[in-house]
């Protein structure tokens, strides 16, 4: 909400300066985002009066004319087309500095003196529509300084209202608040309701008394044809950011704008008949006054006359019962609507008004009358026309005053921390326009009606904290139970994860939970996503059933970047399940690599990861997790990645997720440039850890041999190394491969590996004879796997 | 005789002195001092001396060769630590060419700082807590004091699969899930993503928030303060941190406050980070509201507490120095890379 420092100041005038204002107001919770001059700087520039307007005898769109600025008339030369003889307009004399620092000189334009310029509303910063001379009031006093009399002089602060506080959109509101901070009293401009001039009368009925408990008309008629709207309104009007429309809507905004009202004006001739207050008919139109058409619900509250609704109640009005410049009779309407029937009714339509942005927070419904009041007064007084009684609809109900809150200053102590008198308290409330009972340290308030925000005690709470300041709030904390916040040991956290995947060079990326539907189904296919009723895009509109996508587009990102070498990790949830309602998701790890194994180097050489690049991660982070001894890998499908280059992982016999080099079609289906690996883990899988235990160490020799075999090349090492251990008895204690060789010499569909096995027993040295028995046992054995000892 | 021992000595010596490899150097030794060298031929001569002469050229001859001996040492010694040094010279690397490396990755700058969040409310005996994205109605508004028609709910733009289903718009629900688990007292930190639907240069349409929650008996609006001043002070890394608490409005908090810190990079002075104000608002926080208390069963007479709740990337941004809300979800590694 924006609103004119000035204009508060005449209802109430702390003796603060605007920065020290502006903090109370943020301190206060009315947070200010920011301080604007009413006006940026110009000086020297008075109400002139043109005298008198000939053509220029050498330019066609300039006019010479004399300008009278109370002491002299000087000759200027303007360009306006609507300068003419008579007119008041704002005068920059020669040496004034209009905004941006121009300075104005004598000139002389196409050989005619000019003795300052005549300025229109842009360029005094006034307004941004550029329409020639600002034409002031036929009564603005001729040589009076402009900023003097318009009052430019004002700053223009931007509060930043949280939606518990509609009672503050208002000058009034404002200044009630500014009374209770600074202890100040308030002078509201007086109200004088306008003398009842005519009996004309709108008939209205409630029909929706929950919804509307009042309902206030009245009638104005004989309004004569209007100008411009009065200068002073306009003025605070447009420093709250409000455009002047047409000068009876302008009033209006005006009073809600100064009671926190919102009021709305019928063209009486475009009623048909009683007006009514009633639910709309499911499917009811309306054509809006900003030309939309509404098509309504049974939830939306209409005022309507005999024939149709005439406005969204508290939102917006029809356009064909809206008033015109034409419009010479009016029925104002001034209203309460509960924030229950408004609320979401203009977001429902895409509509953000400021009737429905003050209703939805809540209007004081004691506010109709005075407010009624007040727009037939201004009505009247700056535009004419003949005023009615005001008429209270049918069927509306008496405003329920608010229920007493009992407030035991012993608890609000024991609550807030620190002591607060009773008798300071009850004078903070009732700063507050609230009624306020002592009894022993129990205080029974009645809150105001304009405070919806004010139901059980802990809403005091704050207002008193608020009043006393949030910062005066400060002891050392009373007492907080001793608790270890810190997971098991045996717990593996997502931390360690990420500590170790970053350790084997991966950045951790961050991917939307919502992804494309076809990358999703890329990745996941046959499996239904859970898909949002309203995404923001198509790549963002269904929950990821895997982490992989998310992760493929960014090493598309990167590909597309000329990162040589790619490697990513992301721990998230993926989302399984067809409908949110039966949704499960599971923390997941997931890291893809692609390009180079490292960086360009001198030294070292350089190649392209493959497969067992990210295996080899993979079993470091699950070593880095006491996993990697538990863990097994075998061949799997997965409709994502190569039949040939993909294995399940399995951790203590139980699937925990898969790796592999990704599919041809998964990489073109993601724009990528192959090859390209990615594995994922279900972090629920790899969640704990055994905790280690030591035992003793050997006092005897290890013995090593190497077997040089020939396998077939189908044979997977996992079972050629499950047999060998088999054999190999209880002192086999390593098996593992350290050379692997196919092509000349060896025999088609067979390979050359060379395994080492370590034998050791912990209680005596082995012997030789011992060792080679052993061999020849496992040699034996494998003959059955069609593996021989390489001759 | 003495004058061709000091030929031959002279001779000797000169020749070692030239000598400049250790196989010349051998080379000498044997034709000096081998057996058949001219030294020890010397020697054989001294048989055909009388005793007396024998003894004064036999120390004689004894001493040339001790000297020749130990020019042969000398040299020999020399000539080694030169050739050592020779060859160190030539095994001479240039230091300064970068080594092999298998450089480290980086978590997420939003981790890192979710991570110290956390790790300085688990100092404080606080735990971990999660909870689904995927909420219901009930748990992300509902439970927390935000009805059906609460402008509230207006303020969160909210990501619907059904009527009754959305993508959490805050951490918050995993308090009402924490309270619904465990019996105060109830110390709990939920970091997560939240989601918004909304997207723009200073909105992301997912984010990241840490919800804190104290619960226990006679928790009081300053145990609030006292925690928070702690906490800032410790993640900001600079002692008596000024913080300010202003007064706010969430729906599941009473009293409500949005909380500044002084701002970290003017010291308060004003500056564009806090657009000259010398404050940098950093999170919301407030005493859990009765509502939310009698939502999952608890007594507001009997249980009092406090919940915080704070946008990391917010926290990163300032603590990083980011300027762009975006770049934390393009995940490219130049940007990564800048968190090692």
């Amino acid at each position: 909400m924006r609103f004119s420092e000035n204009w508060l100041r005449t209802w109430i005038d702390p003796q603060v300066d605007t920065e020290t204002l502006a903090h109370r107001l943020t301190m206060a919770g009315l947070e200010v985002d920011a301080i604007e001059p009413a006006a940026p700087a110009f000086d020297n520039v008075v109400v002139g009066e043109v005298k008198s307007v000939r053509p220029h005898p050498d330019a066609d769109k300039l006019r010479v004319t004399e300008v009278f600025d109370g002491e002299t008339t000087w000759q200027v030369v303007c360009g306006a087309p609507n300068v003419r003889e008579g007119l008041l307009a704002p005068l920059a004399r020669v040496g004034a500095t209009l905004p941006g620092g121009m300075k104005i000189k004598k000139a002389k334009l196409r050989g005619e003196p000019s003795h300052g310029m005549l300025c229109g509303a842009d360029e005094l910063g006034l307004s941004s529509n550029r329409s020639g001379l600002m034409e002031l009031p036929n009564d603005a006093p001729v040589g009076k300084d402009l900023r003097e009399w318009l009052d430019l002089d004002d700053a223009v602060i931007e509060l930043g209202i949280t939606p518990n506080r509609g009672d503050v959109l208002s000058i009034a509101g404002l200044a009630r608040e500014c009374a209770a901070l600074f202890d100040a009293p308030i002078g509201a401009p007086e109200t004088r309701a306008p003398q009842t001039h005519s009996a004309s009368a709108q008939a209205a009925a409630i029909e929706a008394q929950a919804a509307c408990p009042v309902y206030l008309t009245q009638a104005i008629e004989d309004i004569p044809a209007r100008g411009e709207t009065d200068l002073l309104i306009t003025e605070r009007l447009r420093r709250a950011g409000i455009n002047t429309v047409e000068p009876i809507v302008d009033i209006l905004n005006y009073v809600m704008l100064e009671t926190g009202q919102p009021m709305h004006a019928f063209d009486a001739d475009k009623l048909d008949g009683d007006i009514r207050v009633r639910w709309a008919a499911e499917g009811e139109n309306l054509a809006a006054l900003n030309d939309q058409e509404l098509t309504l619900n049974a939830d939306c509250l209409v005022i309507s006359d005999q024939q149709s609704p005439i406005a969204l109640a508290g939102v917006i009005g029809s356009a064909p019962s809206g008033v015109t410049g034409e419009t010479r009779r009016i029925v104002l309407e001034s209203a309460h609507f509960t924030p229950e029937a408004i609320a979401g009714r203009a977001r429902r339509f895409g509509l953000t008004t400021d009737a429905a942005f003050r209703f939805e927070r809540g209007v004081d419904p004691s506010l109709p009358r005075a407010a009624i009041d007040r727009a037939a007064q201004l009505i009247t007084e700056h535009l004419g026309g003949q005023a009615g009684p005001p008429r209270e609809a049918d069927g509306g109900a008496a405003i329920a005053t608010p229920a007493p809150i009992s407030l035991d200053m012993t608890w609000a102590i024991n609550r807030l921390g620190i002591e607060i008198a009773t008798d300071k308290a009850a004078h903070l409330l009732r700063q507050l326009g609230c009624e306020v009972q002592t009894s022993g340290d129990r205080l029974e308030v009645v809150p105001p009606t304009r405070r919806f925000d004010l139901a059980i005690p802990e809403d005091l709470l704050e207002e008193l904290a608020r009043l006393i300041g949030y910062d005066n709030f400060r002891a050392p904390i009373t007492r907080m139970t001793p608790e270890i916040g810190l997971p098991a040991v045996t717990t593996n956290t997502t931390a360690q994860i990420g500590e170790l995947m970053a350790e084997r060079g991966y950045f951790e990326a961050i991917t939307y939970s919502f992804v494309d539907r076809d990358l999703d189904q890329a990745i996941t296919p046959g499996s239904d996503p859970i898909e949002l009723a309203n995404p923001i895009a198509s790549q963002m509109a269904v929950m990821r059933q895997s982490l992989w996508p998310g992760l493929l587009e960014a090493v598309a990102h990167n590909q597309k970047r000329q990162q040589p070498a790619i490697r990513l990790f992301e721990t998230g949830h993926r989302f399984a399940g067809a409908t949110a309602a039966d949704s499960r998701e599971t923390a997941e790890l997931a890291f893809v690599l692609a390009g180079q194994t490292g960086q360009e180097q001198w030294a070292q050489a350089n190649r392209p990861a493959d497969f067992y690049d990210i295996k080899g991660d993979l079993v470091d982070l699950l070593e880095g997790l006491g996993l990697a001894s538990a863990t097994t890998f075998r061949r799997c499908e997965h409709p994502a990645l190569h039949p040939g280059q993909s294995a399940e992982i399995r951790v203590n016999d139980a699937a925990v997720g898969e790796i592999g080099s990704l599919h041809p079609n998964t990489l073109k289906t993601f724009d990528l440039k192959g090859p390209v690996f990615a594995c994922r883990l279900s972090l629920e899988g790899i969640g704990t850890r055994p905790l280690p235990q030591s035992r003793p160490l050997s006092k005897f020799p290890q013995v090593r041999r190497d077997l040089a075999l020939v396998t077939p090349v189908s044979l997977p090492f996992a079972t050629l190394a499950a047999a060998i251990r088999s054999a190999g008895g209880e002192f086999l204690q390593r098996v593992e491969p350290f050379d692997r060789y196919v092509g000349e010499g060896v025999a088609e569909g067979k390979q050359s590996l060379a395994v080492k096995l370590v034998f050791q027993n912990d209680e005596r040295t082995l012997t030789d004879d011992e060792i080679t028995d052993t061999i020849n046992h496992i040699l034996d054995n494998l003959r059955q796997l069609d593996v021989e000892l390489r001759g | 005789m003495s004058n061709s021992l000091d030929t031959l000595e002279k001779d000797a010596l000169a020749r070692i002195e030239a000598t400049d490899s250790l196989d010349a150097l051998e080379s000498l030794r044997v034709e000096y001092t081998g057996k058949k060298g001219s030294i020890t031929a010397q020697m054989k001569t001294l048989g055909q001396l009388d005793p007396e002469e024998r003894k004064t050229r036999g120390a004689a001859i004894n001493a040339l060769k001790n000297r020749v001996i130990g020019a042969l040492k000398a040299r020999r010694e020399k000539l080694q630590a030169e050739a050592l040094a020779a060859k160190l010279a030539n095994e001479s690397i240039d230091v300064t060419l970068p080594g092999r490396r298998r450089p480290p990755g980086a978590k997420h700058p939003v981790t890192q700082i979710t991570e110290r969040v956390s790790a300085i409310f688990q100092a404080m005996g606080f735990r971990i807590a999660e909870g689904p994205e995927i909420e219901d109605d009930w748990h992300n508004f509902t439970a927390l004091n935000i009805p059906e028609s609460h402008p509230a709910r207006a303020m969160h733009d909210t990501f619907y699969f059904d009527a009754s289903h959305l993508l959490r718009t805050h951490t918050s629900p995993v308090q009402i899930r924490a309270m619904q688990q465990e019996k105060p007292p109830l110390k709990v930190i939920a970091p997560g993503r939240v989601y918004r639907c909304d997207s723009d240069m200073t909105h992301s349409p997912m984010f990241h928030q840490i919800e804190v929650l104290y619960l226990d008996e006679n928790v009081r609006f300053t145990d609030l303060r006292a925690t928070l001043e702690t906490f800032l002070a410790a993640l900001f890394e600079r002692e008596d941190l000024p913080i300010r608490l202003r007064p706010s409005f969430f729906p599941f908090t009473e009293p409500s406050a949005e909380v500044d810190i002084q701002c970290v990079h003017c010291g308060g002075e004003g500056c564009r980070v806090c657009k000259k104000t010398g404050w940098i608002e950093v999170l919301g926080a407030g005493m859990v509201h009765p509502n939310v208390l009698r939502s999952v069963g608890l007594d507001p007479e009997k249980v009092s507490g406090f919940a915080i709740g704070m946008g990391v990337e917010r926290l990163a941004m300032l603590r990083f120095g980011v300027d762009d809300l975006r770049a934390f979800f393009e995940n490219d590694l130049r940007f990564l890379q800048q968190f090692q």
